[in-house]
């Protein structure tokens, strides 16, 4: 037993006289935030106007060309799209109608598909997505007259309608970037980054959009339809001999941003 | 006389679990510096104490360029040598809690996608009025966990009071020569926005590091 004692001091006073050896440590503790951003730069009027008065307009529609340019920063992989909506979220609101209702075939229920869209800056994060348009980067469609209803690529640049404009579009819908999956390997969905840094308005973070609205003659929309080409002009959707009832409409598009998912 | 080895067997136990928790602050071999107070004369500041640097990412603009926190370390020696060899070595590496590889410590995730962020993420960079730390003013990473960066780690003796830029590493004080026995960290953290991180909240420790050789 007292070996054992004079072992343990012999070690204890090794031990002790060793912490009068310099060695010493002290910390720093870092702490950092990553909050997402998701930022949306959009410059466009507040209310774009399409006024219907010359007969050529109803022919060949009017377009509005780069009506709005968008500018994504993210640092977070991400989605965009656009949703045309209303009321009722199938057809355009109706503000007023001239001269009664414009006669026993018109009709005052335009579908929001009227309205085309083009982008400029092509959807490159759609990989997996099933619709036959993943993207508005399609020109628009040349109508030749008479035009033989349904129209063939009807909807191919309609603008994506819903009375939910806050719920991501399905895979088979049109996106401007990205589409509906977050499988991030495989490129559903866009990476973070900005326009800022990514090559400006050549980057996949900078779009420009065209607004087109085609009446035609009589005015039906001929190339409004869904994405799957199902065409929703007035003809289709309700009777021959049908068309557009004179007044003011409205619709309201949005752009949606978000976290891909 | 069973009770008294008993306690005997427990107070080495402590002692020596004391030393090995300085992890890989290297116990020294040589005892040619005092130690530090109380157990001997020198001392070793880090201020403030104690010491929280919080990096707060929530405009675009710090993710692009980054955030910079200046001077938010300062660490002041006192250096007692017991003979003329005292020669010592000031050295820093991280802490992240055994998290998985490289990573920083997930502290509260914001969401599920993305990837944690890595700890060369961090830039640390030291410097003090004589430019003694052998990477004096420059920003360095910690490349993976298991970096040690050096701040003073001289092969030979450097003598104090010159203050001409050598690593100094003998004995003094920062009292009477400030400008080789302090040194005042800056931190740098520039995120990006292509590397696609997890959004939280994330930490690391810094250890900084002083013993003898």
């Amino acid at each position: 037993m007292k070996k054992i004692i004079l072992l343990i001091s012999i070690l204890s006073i090794i031990t002790i006289s060793s912490y009068a050896q310099l060695i010493d440590e002290k910390n720093v503790t870092v702490t950092m935030d990553l909050q997402p951003i998701l930022q949306l730069n959009m410059s466009t009027p507040d209310q774009v106007d399409f006024v219907f008065d010359e007969i050529p307009e109803y022919y060949g529609g009017i377009t509005k060309y780069a009506g709005t340019v968008l500018k994504v920063s993210a640092s977070v992989s991400w989605d965009l799209y656009a949703v045309g909506t209303s009321q009722n979220g199938n057809f355009w609101d109706v503000q007023m109608e001239y001269n009664s209702t414009g006669g026993g075939n018109a009709i005052n229920e335009l579908p929001l598909s009227a309205l085309e869209l083009r982008q400029y800056g092509a959807n490159n994060y759609a990989p997996t997505a099933t619709g036959t348009y993943v993207d508005y980067s399609t020109p628009f469609q040349t109508v030749t007259y008479p035009v033989v209803i349904p129209l063939a690529g009807a909807g191919q640049n309609s603008i994506y309608h819903s009375a939910n404009p806050y719920t991501a579009p399905a895979v088979d819908e049109k996106y401007i970037q990205g589409q509906k999956g977050t499988a991030i390997l495989v490129g559903e969905g866009a990476p973070g980054g900005s326009y800022l840094t990514e090559g400006g308005n050549t980057s996949d973070y900078y779009f420009t959009i065209d607004y087109r609205i085609l009446p035609g003659l009589p005015a039906i929309f001929p190339c409004a339809g869904l994405n799957d080409n199902t065409s929703e002009d007035i003809v289709t959707a309700n009777a021959a001999g049908n068309y557009a009832a004179p007044g003011v409409y409205s619709m309201n598009v949005k752009y949606v941003l978000l976290e891909d998912q | 006389m069973k009770k008294l080895s008993g306690k005997l067997i427990v107070l080495y136990l402590l002692i020596f679990i004391g030393n090995k928790a300085l992890g890989q602050c290297d116990f020294p071999a040589t005892s040619n510096c005092s130690g530090i107070a109380p157990g001997g004369t020198s001392e070793f500041h880090l201020t403030p104490s104690p010491n929280n640097i919080d990096f707060v990412f929530d405009e675009l603009s710090d993710y692009l360029g980054g955030r910079t926190i200046s001077g938010s370390t300062v660490l002041k020696l006192k250096i007692d040598g017991l003979n003329a060899s005292c020669k010592w070595k000031l050295v820093m590496y991280l802490d992240n809690n055994s998290s998985p590889g490289d990573e920083w410590e997930t502290k509260t995730p914001y969401g599920t996608s993305g990837v944690t962020p890595e700890v060369d993420l961090i830039q640390v960079r030291v410097y003090n009025p004589c430019g003694t730390p052998q990477s004096n003013n420059v920003y360095q990473t910690f490349s993976n966990m298991v970096t040690i960066l050096p701040i003073i780690d001289a092969a030979t003796i450097n003598v104090a009071g010159l203050c001409n830029g050598s690593e100094v590493n003998s004995k003094g004080s920062y009292l009477w020569d400030y400008g080789e026995f302090s040194f005042t960290i800056d931190y740098r953290i520039k995120p990006g926005l292509t590397a696609n991180y997890k959004p939280g909240i994330y930490e690391l420790k810094i250890r900084f590091c002083l013993v003898e050789l």
